[in-house]
């Protein structure tokens, strides 16, 4: 009956009013510049002749692919390389490093920053209502607690979209200043098939920060959950960081011993990224499997948030 | 033919776990009337409140609300009722204004020149557009007012609405109330474990104790009832030989002297009666004057004697 609109309204107006969020915006756009700087010192001098640079590592692949003992999986690496040097060689397309592109496809590692302010911001919508007591005035209005719940996390993710598009942008501008639009034309390059294919840049780094997306969509998700469920915005916020930056890696441990249920595990299957340039964690998983399984997380997470802030007493 | 209440309450029982918090309570609230809801701490009054908000499930029983079930449309029948549960907790960060506005679009086909009017109404003019952390207690009470009345309801619920305001704020409280239930055609549940403030507020209390009902009545009613013994106090000499006298008239009464006063039950009818035979009895009487019964003494008498928060 009241308008999903509005109350999405209120949450804007909640999160936005909060000096946190401002904080987060600022150290968002400090480190968005500062990534910029730095990874213009790191390529600095470093441009030489790129021919040059790519015949040599060529003249390397070759003698490294003629070793028959080298495993599968490096020997399909190198031949890759080796493929997309040849194709920059004869085609005059000088690679994407110390230019805007280099740049842009590192700075999508501030999609990290983008989700852990995300997660942060969505634990304290709901467990932030239950600890300053201001869930009872919410509840106590002719709207469901379905609807207030859909709102906060629907809210939730325009915030991580305005945080991604002002990462993304004031990375470009950095870029753009600091390295000009100089290999502006030039094509991502990836093999396909055997074949090199040609990929606009721009859709190319695009990309990459859509796939971090995956992670950001599930952490947050499971933040709200944790928040729902323990009424601490602590709690959520710790607990999906910690899981964020460890789950990967004992995922990793796991498979390299072995381990074939390992593909079941949520982490196992947020970075898309294997199915598109390299090889996936366990033999066997495909992108249609990962997406499943994350939909069966998605689907799990949020009917627990459900639930349990439907059934609620609100009591103290 | 009888109008429909405000609030009606039937059978309500709310367990958790195997304890059970309200046991089959049943009550009406009337158009127009202030209803006190009292008790001691812990009996099951602010249970029953947030039971009534739809903040608790409820276990057994129905709150029909304007006659809309409250369960089943939750929706339809919380737009009749304004609210304070317990402290009015607003957001800090937003300023006065802005929390209003936030509970504004939380309701349906309400005119926007609504918020100003109700600023008006509970005097916060001056500082509607300053932060909520800069209030006083007093103006957060005012704010939650102003967030309850601001969708015009027909009931408004109150828990313990003057707890931590100074004399002087509660009696401000208990005038506006009175004014606005007037103004604005409103009825009023007020839970409360203060009995003066009940007995000043309220046209009929609900007592509860232990999650039960014992007794609903005028407020009148509790404070006077004149039928009943009731005690005097008699202020007389000689007294002791008073009290040997009077002992031997009322052998079956408890007749004490208590700092030279004599203290003795009596019914009003008996007083002339009473005082003539004094005066025969050459006793001086300076005065014969009621204990005041107030709704704490009733409210003991009901409850047992139980401990009050």
């Amino acid at each position: 009956m009241v308008n999903m609109v509005r109350l999405m309204q209120n949450e804007h107006l909640k999160t936005y009013r909060r000096p946190g969020t401002w904080v987060m915006i600022g150290i968002l756009l400090l480190v968005s510049i500062a990534f910029g700087f730095l990874y213009q010192m790191e390529h600095e001098g470093a441009a030489g002749d790129w021919r040059a640079g790519l015949e040599k590592q060529n003249r390397q692949d070759e003698k490294t692919l003629q070793n028959e003992n080298l495993n599968q999986m490096t020997r399909a690496n190198v031949e890759e390389r080796y493929q997309i040097n040849q194709y920059r060689l004869d085609h005059n397309m000088p690679p994407a490093a110390g230019n805007l592109w280099g740049m842009m496809s590192e700075t999508a590692a501030l999609m990290s920053l983008v989700t852990l302010f995300t997660i942060i911001v969505s634990a304290t919508s709901v467990a932030g209502e239950f600890s300053q007591g201001t869930i009872k005035l919410l509840l106590i209005r002719p709207a469901s607690r379905a609807k207030i719940l859909l709102a906060k996390y629907l809210s939730s993710f325009g915030l991580a979209l305005t945080l991604l598009v002002l990462a993304f942008t004031f990375s470009f501008i950095t870029g753009l200043i600091l390295f000009g639009n100089e290999g502006w034309e030039t094509p991502h390059l990836y093999v396909q098939g055997g074949q090199v294919h040609e990929q606009s840049m721009l859709l190319h780094v695009i990309g990459l920060y859509g796939l971090k997306g995956v992670d950001l969509l599930m952490m947050t998700t499971f933040a709200f959950m944790i928040s729902v469920v323990f009424r601490s915005s602590a709690l959520a916020i710790g607990l999906a960081l910690f899981l964020m930056f460890t789950g990967s890696n004992v995922v990793m441990m796991l498979a390299a011993l072995g381990y074939d249920w390992v593909k079941y595990i949520l982490f196992a299957n947020t970075d898309l990224s294997p199915y598109f340039s390299g090889r996936p964690l366990v033999e066997g998983m495909t992108l249609s499997f990962s997406v499943t399984v994350l939909a069966v997380y998605f689907l799990l997470f949020n009917a627990i948030s459900w639930l349990v802030f439907h059934k609620r007493d609100v009591a103290a | 033919m009888e109008k429909q209440p405000v609030l009606e309450i039937r059978q309500l029982t709310k367990e958790i776990g195997k304890k059970t918090i309200v046991e089959d309570l049943s009550l009406q609230v009337q158009p127009g009337e202030v209803f006190g809801f009292l008790g001691p701490n812990g009996a099951g009054k602010t249970t029953t409140i947030r039971m009534l908000v739809g903040l608790m499930s409820i276990t057994r029983g129905k709150v029909l609300i304007q006659g809309i079930d409250l369960e089943e449309h939750f929706e339809k029948a919380i737009a009749h009722v304004g609210a304070i549960v317990e402290n009015p907790e607003l957001y800090p960060f937003l300023t006065g204004y802005q929390n209003l506005l936030h509970y504004w679009r939380m309701s349906r086909s309400i005119p926007k020149d609504r918020i100003d009017e109700v600023v008006q109404r509970v005097g916060l003019e001056q500082r509607i557009h300053h932060k909520v952390k800069t209030y006083s207690l007093g103006m957060r009470q005012r704010l939650g007012l102003a967030q309850a009345l601001l969708h015009s309801p027909s009931l408004l619920i109150l828990d313990e609405p003057t707890n931590g305001l100074d004399p002087a704020g509660i009696r401000d409280f208990r005038n506006q109330l009175r004014t606005w239930a007037r103004e604005e055609n409103l009825s009023v549940l007020v839970s409360s474990h203060l009995l003066s403030e009940v007995e000043l507020m309220c046209d009929r209390v609900a007592v509860i104790q232990q999650g039960k009902l014992i007794d609903v009545k005028q407020v009148r009613e509790l404070v006077d009832d004149t039928d009943e013994e009731q005690t005097f106090l008699l202020d007389v000499h000689p007294s002791l030989q008073a009290l040997t006298q009077l002992q031997k008239r009322f052998p079956h009464r408890e007749v004490e002297i208590i700092d030279n006063r004599i203290q003795l039950p009596l019914q009003r009818s008996e007083v002339p009666e009473l005082s003539a035979w004094m005066v025969q009895q050459e006793i001086q009487i300076y005065t014969i004057q009621p204990v005041t019964r107030t709704l704490e003494d009733r409210f003991l008498q009901l409850t047992g004697g139980s401990q009050l928060g």
